[in-house]
């Protein structure tokens, strides 16, 4: 697989709803490893993963993401009349993902084993969360975008989750010819949760790119960047 | 990514939805078929009736009573002799008089010019086949099946999909997946129409539910309606006013198309409304399949215009995915 393949990039890109700009005139590139997008709430970050997906074009600037990739969205996609299992075999046909195996790999990470015969509709918030996230893996893509994966999963889940897409992003979880890097974009506001696994971070403000390329340990995120983004609001840091 | 996986998707919803669809495929087209039994012991309201006494020993009351129970279905007028009778029931005369000939047909008096001298007799003749009036309602009801299909089931379908909409889109274009429901519901219509041919079939109708011309009507109309259904729900984001929008035209094209009535029975207005939709195309190319064995040479014009109506139709559920896609946070 090539670089180009793993690679997400945003050059110039603005994107504006309305009177509302979301994104202003961002330049990021994010490839191999799992890099975190971190910013308050409303800072881009959900929309900067849209636009990577396709999902929405910009106002002005360029995206380039691979055609293959896998989403989980801040609010869970599937089919809530379909059952667990059939969703799973739904999207893996659409996505062309045959591995059975791996199929079960994603199945049992996420702990869904238990709910496979459960109609999606009346899924717990932490269930639906974990079918939207097996769902983004199916066909197990050079490059996963995932947005607030975290919300609603009881402690274990988290752990189990952080380590399986730790384990993802560096190629552990398959030993065949193509486990070379993959790539993790992934937006949280809480970055103690993949401080532990996060290669990378970039910092987002009021859809401006406000720090860029920053090791999880960074003095600036230790603070807390919250605090700093709050100091730079009122003006007290440049 | 091609149509299989995403026809395989709506075979795998469609299990979920088996019993609605079912009653929707199956069971209402049977019920059609069985109600136009009904039809064969129907006296039509407008048929003219007398009342005549058959002879002197009947008396007034005994008139009244028979006129009050044919009220229910017809208008009975008491007349006091058969000849008289059977001389109001007349449709149609020719007579001459000295100077000029007169035609009256059903009350409306044309007048001409030429004298002829001699006898003038009348030949009634009926062009094609004679169909009974339960015949003649299965292409209507067939039509109206299409319709509720199209603006009711589909878009509801399509609103399902809502949830989901995200996840398909990243695998594969909003217009795949619409262009692939609508490829599969129109599939589906095979199924209402093997229904009336096997109604036909045991109830001894002459019709031909799957004659060509029957078929390639029913399915241009489908795929006219259907789009247009589909684009409006997309345009309004699946939101209940498209919803209420599609129903509000569903009704419209029922009562506006004349689908059971010729327009000719109807208001100018009426007339020209119920010839700028294209269900009252589609109702004739089905009617003159089904009934009278016509062919697509017969309607060429009519087929090609539905069929580019169809393609305008198609069109504009493209353009509203493309707005979707623009138009989306």
């Amino acid at each position: 697989m090539t670089r180009a393949g793993r690679t997400v990039r945003f050059d110039g890109v603005t994107k504006r709803y309305g009177s509302v700009t979301a994104v202003a005139d961002l330049t990021l590139a994010v490839e191999d490893g799992l890099h975190c997008l971190l910013g308050p709430n409303g800072s881009g970050k959900s929309t900067l993963l849209r636009l990577a997906a396709g999902l929405t074009r910009p106002t002005a600037g360029r995206v380039e993401a691979p055609a293959e990739l896998g989403v989980g969205f801040q609010r869970p996609s599937f089919y809530p009349g379909l059952s667990v299992r059939e969703n799973v075999w739904t999207f893996a046909s659409l996505s062309g993902a045959t591995d059975g195996e791996w199929l079960q790999t994603v199945v049992d990470e996420l702990r869904l084993d238990r709910a496979l015969d459960r109609r999606a509709g009346g899924l717990s918030e932490g269930f639906a969360r974990k079918l939207d996230l097996a769902l983004a893996f199916l066909r197990r893509p050079p490059v996963v975008l995932l947005d607030e994966p975290l919300g609603a999963l009881d402690d274990l889940s988290r752990e189990r989750f952080l380590a399986f897409v730790g384990a993802y992003a560096d190629g552990r979880l398959d030993g065949g010819a193509d486990a070379a890097d993959r790539t993790v974009l992934v937006a949280t506001h809480r970055l103690s949760e993949f401080r532990a696994h996060a290669d990378r971070v970039a910092v987002l403000h009021r859809g401006e790119l406000v720090a860029d390329d920053l090791s999880p340990d960074d003095d600036t995120l230790v603070d807390g960047y919250a605090r700093r983004l709050l100091d730079r609001e009122n003006g007290t840091v440049r | 990514m091609s149509l299989r996986p995403l026809l395989g998707k709506e075979l795998r919803l469609t299990r979920r939805n088996l019993f609605l669809l079912g009653f929707l495929l199956v069971a209402l087209p049977a019920f059609f078929v069985g109600s136009t039994v009904v039809f064969q012991e129907t006296v039509p309201r407008d048929v003219p009736v007398a009342v005549v006494a058959g002879d002197e020993t009947v008396s007034g009351g005994e008139l009244a009573a028979v006129g009050s129970g044919l009220a229910l279905f017809t208008e009975p007028t008491i007349v006091e002799s058969r000849e008289r009778a059977l001389e109001r029931l007349e449709r149609e005369r020719a007579f001459l008089e000295p100077s000029r000939v007169i035609t009256d047909i059903a009350g409306s008096r044309l007048s001409g010019t030429p004298v002829i001298d001699g006898e003038v007799t009348t030949e009634r003749v009926v062009r094609g086949e004679e169909k009974s009036l339960p015949e003649y309602l299965f292409p209507v009801f067939l039509v109206v099946l299409a319709v509720v299909l199209a603006f009711a089931f589909v878009p509801a379908d399509l609103s399902r999909e809502a949830a989901a909409l995200d996840r398909l889109r990243t695998e594969t274009s909003l217009g795949t997946v619409l262009g692939a429901k609508l490829l599969y519901y129109t599939g589906l219509l095979f199924v209402p129409l093997a229904v009336f041919k096997l109604g036909a079939v045991g109830l001894g109708y002459d019709v031909r539910p799957l004659a060509p011309l029957a078929v390639l009507g029913l399915g241009l109309a489908f795929v006219t309606l259907a789009s247009l259904a589909m684009a409006v729900t997309i345009l309004t984001k699946f939101r209940a006013s498209g919803r209420f929008l599609n129903v509000v035209v569903l009704l419209g094209t029922i009562a506006l198309s004349g689908l059971a009535f010729p327009v000719g029975f109807f208001s100018s207005l009426r007339t020209t409304i119920a010839r700028l939709l294209p269900t009252h195309y589609a109702m004739i190319l089905v009617r003159s399949g089904m009934l009278k064995g016509a062919g697509v040479g017969d309607f060429l014009g009519w087929v090609v215009g539905l069929a580019a109506l169809a393609a305008v139709c198609l069109g504009a559920l493209a353009a509203s995915a493309v707005h979707y896609r623009r138009t989306s946070p």
